[in-house]
């Protein structure tokens, strides 16, 4: 029969630290009178302690105290002069803990450029190939803005266009680049080895829709767009669900990529630019970024600027078009989404840049997809990952 | 000492002006008193921490110097065990204060401005450690000389010691024996809980028992 030792070890330790209540101090030591091994222990800790002192570092230097009363005198504005450079938020993620009564006020910029589904040359085709409907769960993408453009209203006037004449410029637009897009897809050879019965319907829908759209590839370049105006990019839009559908279906190389051409065709992107007043900056940021995750949206970048007490944050944010509604209801109640004055040359500039990355994505995507997919003919890789090409996913 | 015979030119005339000991900076009505009371009354007693870290705030840049006169040296020291070289530990010593000055304006005296001071420092450092680990660049010079220190040996064996621990329990070890802090400061630092700082340390001190046995000069000190 044993009994039970009545003071834990790491109580000996705690008690030598001075980090037992009263009572408990107490009863450990009236125990280390009374026995041999717990005051070994307590010896022995104490020895470490002492032997840890040996280290002792040296005087700072008198360096150190220029810089800082250089930097002193330079601002507390965030303008100091320091010796490298000042990373603003990102090395101290504890602030918030401390800024939460932080009455300054901060400023989230926040960017929406939604895509949404655009007319597309063959209806009954892209939605064949896409395996759902065209205006169901595209991409987002965002671009930095340097001041706000639209308001709330945006989205509802975008749907509106969606509905009504604007999807025939929309089309047309649209048209140039999806040829450009299936002209690798109907360079890729038809796998010999896969037999399912959707598979022929869909390579014949496909190759009838890429002969539809080959003549205005061969058009002229639309002329750019000026500066504030709507702008609408080719991208491609690759949803969860269509990648699960193209693995479940073990689609081959040719298959997948006239599947996600046809997606990435069915897809505009279109600006939403917003600006948020917010009380506390972290606690804004983290919230977005909470509202992120549970609507399968993802941050794209991020960056922060502004004076110590009016900080502003920038980010460009990515969500399905299809949530974005639930996504502004969420950011209502972060605060008031300020109206803002027009689209400026940065921010179009900007959109430009996340247009081209787009691409850029696409492309790789699609050498991807066309390598994956003649890899394994059943699919199950790309199951296993159903989003390879996701745009720095946080 | 070398340390207290250091003067730096104008920051350290902030920080040793006459009327610091005995009084308060404005802003702090709370506890303010005019230097002619201060002259009388004995013993003058001395801002806190957090009293000056709300001078700060205020706008005061005086008490900043102060507080930065206060814990110049346990920053240094903090950086100064972690990292590579001096001018590294100089560099991320000097972005831990002006970190502090540039969120002056949000802080909150919630706790110790100590342990909020050493959890911004502790975030520059693994900040920087990330960064060093992207580029390749050592972190702490376990197998070099020490050059600063008179008992050489001993030196050379806590730092081997302590380079062989788990990095967390070493981090909660040097936090409690070197910065003097609090399991529960630790806690805040590290952002763990109370209980597992206490395992964590009693684990490290309990390794490092293990590698005192068989050290001569250790073994020679003990009682």
């Amino acid at each position: 029969m044993t009994t039970r030792h009545p003071v834990e070890r790491d109580e000996v330790m705690a008690y030598l630290d001075g980090e037992l209540p009263a009572e408990r101090a107490g009863v450990v030591r009236a125990h280390l009178e009374t026995c041999d091994g717990c005051r070994a222990l307590a010896d022995d800790l104490r020895q470490v302690s002492a032997t840890l002192e040996a280290w002792q570092a040296g005087d700072a230097p008198a360096r150190l105290t220029q810089q800082v009363e250089r930097a002193m005198h330079a601002g507390t504005d965030g303008t100091a002069e320091t010796s490298r450079s000042w990373p603003r938020w990102p090395a101290f993620p504890t602030f918030p803990r401390w800024t939460l009564a932080a009455a300054s006020l901060a400023g989230a910029a926040l960017v929406l450029a939604v895509v949404v589904p655009r007319q597309p040359a063959a209806p009954d085709a892209v939605a064949q190939m896409a395996g759902r409907q065209t205006n169901e769960e595209p991409a987002v993408i965002g671009g930095v803005p340097g001041a706000p453009t639209e308001t709330l209203a945006r989205p509802d006037r975008l749907r509106d266009e969606e509905a009504g004449p604007g999807r025939t410029e929309g089309g047309v637009a649209g048209a140039s680049d999806r040829a450009e897009l299936q002209a690798p897809a109907r360079a890729e050879p038809a796998p010999p080895t896969v037999e399912r019965p959707a598979a022929p319907a869909q390579a014949t829908a496909a190759e009838r829709r890429a002969t539809q759209a080959a003549p205005p590839a061969a058009a002229p370049a639309p002329p750019a767009r000026p500066v504030g105006q709507a702008r609408e990019f080719a991208m491609a839009a690759r949803p969860a669900a269509d990648m699960s559908k193209v693995a479940g279906q073990g689609a081959a190389a040719g298959e997948a990529a006239v599947q996600l051409e046809a997606v990435a065709a069915a897809s505009a992107l279109r600006p939403i630019d917003l600006v948020i007043p917010a009380a506390d900056l972290d606690e804004a940021r983290r919230s977005i970024e909470e509202l992120l995750r549970s609507l399968d949206g993802w941050l794209a970048d991020a960056t922060t600027s502004g004076t110590g007490d009016e900080p502003l944050w920038r980010a460009e944010l990515l969500v399905p078009a299809g949530r974005v509604e639930q996504f502004l209801d969420g950011l209502r109640r972060l605060g008031t989404l300020d109206e803002g004055p027009p689209a400026d040359q940065a921010t179009a500039d900007r959109l430009a840049d996340a247009a081209s990355r787009l691409e850029r994505e696409a492309g790789a995507e699609r050498r991807e997809l066309a390598a994956i997919a003649l890899r394994v003919r059943s699919g199950r890789d790309l199951a296993r990952d159903p989003h390879p090409a996701r745009i720095n996913p946080r | 000492m070398a340390r207290s015979a250091r003067r730096q030119p104008g920051l350290w005339n902030f920080c040793t002006r006459p009327d610091i000991t005995g009084t308060v900076h404005a802003g702090m009505d709370a506890t303010r008193v005019s230097d002619e009371a201060g002259r009388r009354a004995a013993p003058a007693v001395a801002p806190t921490d957090e009293q000056l870290m709300l001078a700060v705030r205020a706008g005061q840049r005086e008490a900043f110097a102060d507080l930065f006169a206060r814990y110049r040296e346990p920053v240094w020291r903090f950086f100064c065990r972690r990292v590579q070289d001096d001018s590294r530990a100089e560099e991320l010593a000097q972005e831990t204060f002006l970190g502090v000055l540039q969120a002056a304006r949000r802080y909150e005296p919630r706790a110790a401005f100590r342990s909020y001071l050493f959890g911004v420092a502790f975030n520059v450092l693994m900040a920087w450690r990330r960064k060093a680990r992207r580029q390749g660049e050592r972190e702490m010079a376990e197998l070099d000389p020490p050059a600063r220190t008179p008992d050489q040996d001993a030196v050379l064996w806590v730092r081997r010691a302590l380079a062989e621990l788990d990095p967390t329990d070493r981090e909660v070890l040097m936090l409690r024996e070197y910065e003097q802090l609090s399991y529960e400061e630790i806690a805040g630092v590290t952002g763990v809980p109370t209980g597992t700082v206490r395992s964590r340390l009693f684990r490290a001190r309990l390794a490092l028992r293990e590698k005192l046995v068989g050290h001569p000069a250790p073994l020679g000190a003990r009682p």
